[in-house]
């Protein structure tokens, strides 16, 4: 089943959470999505999402040249970054311990 | 500092620069703006030479499917930039057909308002030409495109080669259209370029602005970085400008100037700017008013309005290049002034430099 669906809607909480645990790039934000198992969905998506919240002002972005020589943006969680990421984690806890009821409670009824 | 990612492509190598050049070939095909293009591919560059330095496989960055990784890379390039994009073109070529009308109008030389109205533009031709010319120009690169996602052959280089193609093509349809007399009002090709570019400066947001975090665009990089190089080389050449003009007054039998006497002659320079400026737009806007003051007495009115009107045009087009001049010697003064202050402060000294590149050159 394709998988990307589901994620586009939890994306930006993700990275944002990632960003949120200190100064961070994109390769190393996505390499920390890949070891949690977010690896191939992402397809391109990143830098549109990191573009998209650093526009929101949910982002502070800071170039630095990189040990491989090209400028590389380093991206840290702002104050209206850090508001949002909490009201998207109620959300997500809302929304998912709603779902997880309805696709799981018969199973575990059952059990 | 300005990035150029083509100064990082090729350090990418194998299956890190097929991607690559797979992606940058669709950003050429869906014609985007290098303005745009420039930053996306310098975070790309970055990220593929970090999963190439770690031995990752290129699929960590670009997925399986590098079309629908190009369609995610570039989905915030919206059709409005695209068109906004095309609109910041023609307001380019609109600021050059305006000057070159202009100029035209004041060396013809409208005899009254009514002839001014029969005055036909010669680049007409060119105007016809250049629109057919790219309207083709632009549907031979869509066909050869749309061939190239049908056949799935997909080359950068014969990509180029089409659009070079293309560009002569365009260039033989305006020569084709120079053997016709078409003929446009001169009237007609004024008023467009200036409600275009007056609808453009109230209409159109730019584009090109500051972010939150201060970003610059690419051609504002541009400029910062010409700056920020300009004071070193600014001082070597106030050095070699004192060792210059000390031989020559040497050879004319003449003392030579002291450290000090240099540096008090770039202060009263830099001082004397503001008043030359503005004895240059005295002279400027002077001139022409005096002409008009004096002949007016022996023209009618309708030939002097034409004259003054042909004169304001000129003066109009001139000024922008005058306002460049100036503000291009004031800020050359001005960093000349600031390295004096430096160096009376003791941060430099301006006359070891020429001593110190003696030095490294032996």
């Amino acid at each position: 089943m394709d998988d990307t669906q589901l994620l586009k809607g939890i994306l930006d909480g993700c990275i944002l959470s990632i960003i949120s645990e200190g100064e961070t790039y994109g390769y190393e934000i996505l390499s920390r999505l890949e070891q949690e198992g977010f690896d191939n969905l992402l397809e391109g998506t990143l830098y549109p999402v990191l573009t998209r919240l650093h526009t929101k002002g949910y982002l502070a972005c800071r170039k630095a040249k990189s040990p491989l020589g090209p400028v590389r943006k380093y991206f840290s969680i702002t104050a209206e970054g850090e508001h949002w990421l909490l009201e998207f984690k109620e959300s997500f806890r809302k929304v998912f311990g709603n779902a997880d009821k309805i696709l799981f409670g018969n199973e575990e009824e059952e059990l | 500092m300005v990035e150029v990612y083509t100064t990082y492509k090729k350090q990418l190598t194998g299956e890190y620069l097929r991607a690559f050049q797979s992606i940058e070939l669709y950003a050429e095909m869906e014609g985007i703006d290098f303005d745009y293009s420039n930053e996306a591919f310098v975070d790309l560059i970055d990220m593929l030479l970090s999963a190439q330095q770690d031995g990752q496989r290129v699929e960590k960055i670009v997925g399986s499917n590098i079309d629908r990784f190009c369609e995610a890379y570039f989905e915030n390039y919206t059709w409005k930039l695209r068109v906004l994009s095309w609109v910041e073109r023609v307001r380019d070529l609109c600021i050059v057909i305006l000057s070159f009308t202009l100029f035209e109008t004041y060396l013809a030389h409208p005899s009254s308002i009514e002839a001014f109205f029969h005055l036909e533009t010669d680049i007409s031709a060119f105007l016809v030409g250049f629109f057919g010319g790219a309207l083709i120009s632009m549907a031979v690169s869509f066909l050869f495109k749309k061939a190239m996602i049908r056949k799935k052959r997909f080359s950068l280089r014969a990509y180029h080669t089409v659009r070079y193609v293309s560009f002569f093509l365009m260039l033989i349809v305006i020569l084709i259209f120079f053997q016709f007399e078409i003929n446009l009002p001169v009237w007609m090709v004024l008023l467009f370029c200036l409600v275009y570019l007056l609808g453009f400066r109230l209409l159109v947001k730019r584009r090109r602005k500051k972010s939150k975090d201060g970003e610059e665009s690419i051609w504002q990089q541009i400029k910062t970085q010409v700056k920020s190089e300009l004071p070193e080389s600014v001082a070597m050449e106030m050095a070699k400008e004192y060792e210059r003009r000390n031989q020559r007054l040497v050879k004319k039998g003449k003392t030579p100037l002291s450290q000090e006497d240099y540096l008090r002659k770039v202060e009263q320079q830099y001082k004397r700017s503001a008043r030359e400026e503005k004895l240059g737009w005295a002279i400027f806007v002077g001139i022409p008013l005096l002409f008009i003051l004096v002949a007016a007495p022996h023209m009618s009115l309708e030939d002097t309005l034409i004259y003054a009107a042909s004169m304001a045009i000129s003066f109009f087009v001139v000024s922008f290049a005058l306002r460049a001049a100036f503000k291009w010697i004031r800020n050359a003064r001005q960093m000349r002034m600031q390295i004096v202050m430096e160096h009376r402060e003791g941060k430099c000294n301006i006359f070891s430099l020429v001593e110190n590149q003696g030095e490294s050159n032996s």
